[in-house]
């Protein structure tokens, strides 16, 4: 292959790249129900494939992990939804009465009398998170109670999932039928490494926030906050998002404390037991739930993050260390590949 | 049906249900793999598990399975067509596989560069079985994994006791001949 045609392929490949991103870019919502149905095939998997070891058949196999996962899941939901609701709405009054917005005020005179040698005179935080506050809550509410547009995306959701359950191996099978010769071999191998890094971080990552929302939860009750609940299950959902989530979910249970209670005087007791799960997480729970291997280097996570985040939100951040993963499995085979096909004797 | 190395068969009420009730070519790839010694006492079960993860490919004439030097990640079972095993080094040609016959299965259990080149004789359909699966089947059926395994293990002595007479013969003929 002379420069000329490397520089074309390099060319192709990135011009490719970026139409892909931009057309997943404009079809965000479809793009963003896939991977939410992939990330359920990734955590139903192996329960899957241990129902088959009892000799039965896939689909079968299939209905029965489904109907105890999502079953136990909707009777979860029934009990823990209404609960979780009303204190949305109570938080809801709390932002319409102006308790925030007095809250927020002495939150700025805390500030700026703090940062008064920078020059900081004023700030006009009060209108600007009484908006984000109000439109957050309002879209929590919204997507609970459209229901028929909940009801929809739920059932695509369910059908997608089962059929990407039903029909993994077929479909793997597909895509290996697709490539040339050449690359069979290398194409299984990368297919099963990928199989293998987003599936241990997604099951890894999650078991890690459903332990840190319990954890939180508890923690949060001990020390009295008020919402401990609903701020525990917000810290779990915030988990999923390495280094950005665990601070945001201390941030917000400082605020909702101070907003509640007028005061500042739980803040360094939130501050510390966020620290303190912190460490723990670090130390005790991601070492038994996340596997080494799929962990990337803190600055790369921290921006395939913000680039996942703005390209498809929560789902996008979720996905996006597994995405690195994957490059890095396909540049490291198609490397080895390359080193071990220039290296071998011509016979 | 020449696809799987049958003749024509007419268009009897027997050959219309085998192509509606049975997935194509099914009977032979379990007569094949029930001639392979590696699923060799496996029952009819493990053997629907071990097809589930087999690939099957075409090769042309000419057309190399893998070089010397590849990093190796499947084991080849020989459909319909002839192989030629060539030495890595010399180009030689080692030995002739024909149906029915597996190559490259040290790749199971080891990533070690090919030491030897295949390349198809004819037009060959082979079946391929990557490390990656089969490792799956290690992992979600043990009991299958092990007794292919222990086949393997078996596979593997046999050849490294026939390699070992090979070279006793010949260092005795080299003795012999200084000797002489």
């Amino acid at each position: 292959m002379t420069v000329a045609t490397r520089i074309l392929v390099v060319l192709l490949i990135i011009a490719l790249g970026g139409v892909l991103l931009y057309t997943m870019f404009t079809i965000g919502a479809i793009v963003a129900l896939f991977l939410l149905s992939l990330l359920f095939a990734f955590i139903l998997a192996p329960a899957v494939n241990a129902v088959e070891r009892l000799h039965i058949p896939r689909t079968p196999a299939v209905l029965i992990v489904f109907t105890l996962f999502f079953g136990g899941l909707a009777f979860l939901v029934s009990i823990i939804a209404p609960f979780i609701l009303s204190e949305i709405m109570h938080l809801q009054e709390i932002v319409s009465v102006g308790q925030m917005r007095r809250a927020v005020r002495d939150i700025e005179v805390f500030i700026t009398r703090r940062l008064s040698f920078f020059g900081v005179r004023r700030l006009t935080l009060a209108p600007k998170v009484e908006e984000w506050v109000g439109v957050a809550l309002d879209n929590v509410v919204n997507i609970a109670s459209g229901v028929v547009g909940l009801v929809l995306f739920v059932v695509m959701l369910l059908i997608s999932t089962f059929f990407l359950l039903k029909d993994a191996r077929s479909l793997k099978k597909s895509l290996v039928r697709m490539m040339p010769n050449g690359f069979f071999e290398t194409s299984l191998t990368i297919l099963y490494k990928i199989e293998r890094a987003i599936g241990d971080y997604l099951r890894g990552i999650l078991l890690d926030a459903a332990s840190i929302a319990v954890i939180t939860t508890f923690a949060l009750w001990l020390i009295d906050l008020p919402y401990y609940f609903l701020v525990g299950l917000f810290a779990g959902f915030a988990n999923l998002v390495p280094y950005l989530g665990p601070p945001t979910a201390a941030v917000v249970a400082a605020f909702i404390s101070i907003v509640d209670t007028g005061r500042f005087d739980q803040v360094p007791l939130i501050a510390f037991v966020f620290i303190v799960i912190r460490l723990f997480d670090d130390a005790v729970v991601q070492p038994l739930t996340i596997s080494r291997s799929v962990r990337q280097h803190p600055l790369v996570i921290i921006f395939v993050l913000l680039i996942g985040g703005q390209l498809f939100g929560i789902i996008g951040m979720l996905f996006a260390v597994p995405v690195v993963g994957v490059i890095r499995v396909l540049g490291t085979e198609i490397l080895a590949g390359v080193s071990a096909s220039r290296s071998s004797p011509s016979p | 049906m020449s696809e799987t190395g049958e003749g024509a068969e007419p268009m009897s009420e027997a050959f219309l249900w085998k192509n509606v009730t049975r997935k194509e070519g099914r009977k032979n790839v379990m007569d094949i793999l029930r001639g392979v010694p590696l699923f060799e006492s496996l029952g009819s079960r493990y053997l629907r598990y071990i097809e589930r993860v087999l690939h099957r490919r075409t090769y042309m004439e000419g057309e190399p399975v893998f070089r010397a030097g590849d990093r190796g990640f499947a084991l080849y079972i020989i459909e319909t067509g002839e192989i030629a095993i060539l030495d890595g080094k010399t180009g030689k040609e080692i030995t002739h596989l024909r149906e029915g016959d597996f190559f490259g299965e040290l790749a199971l259990v080891s990533e070690q560069p090919r030491d030897a080149t295949a390349v198809a004789l004819k037009e060959s359909h082979l079946y391929g079985m990557g490390r990656a699966d089969f490792l799956d089947i290690v992992e979600t059926h043990p009991r299958l994994g092990v007794l292919v395994l222990v086949n393997l293990a078996r596979v593997i002595a046999e050849r490294l006791q026939q390699a070992s007479i090979q070279l006793k013969r010949l260092t005795e003929t080299g003795e012999t001949d200084r000797g002489e």
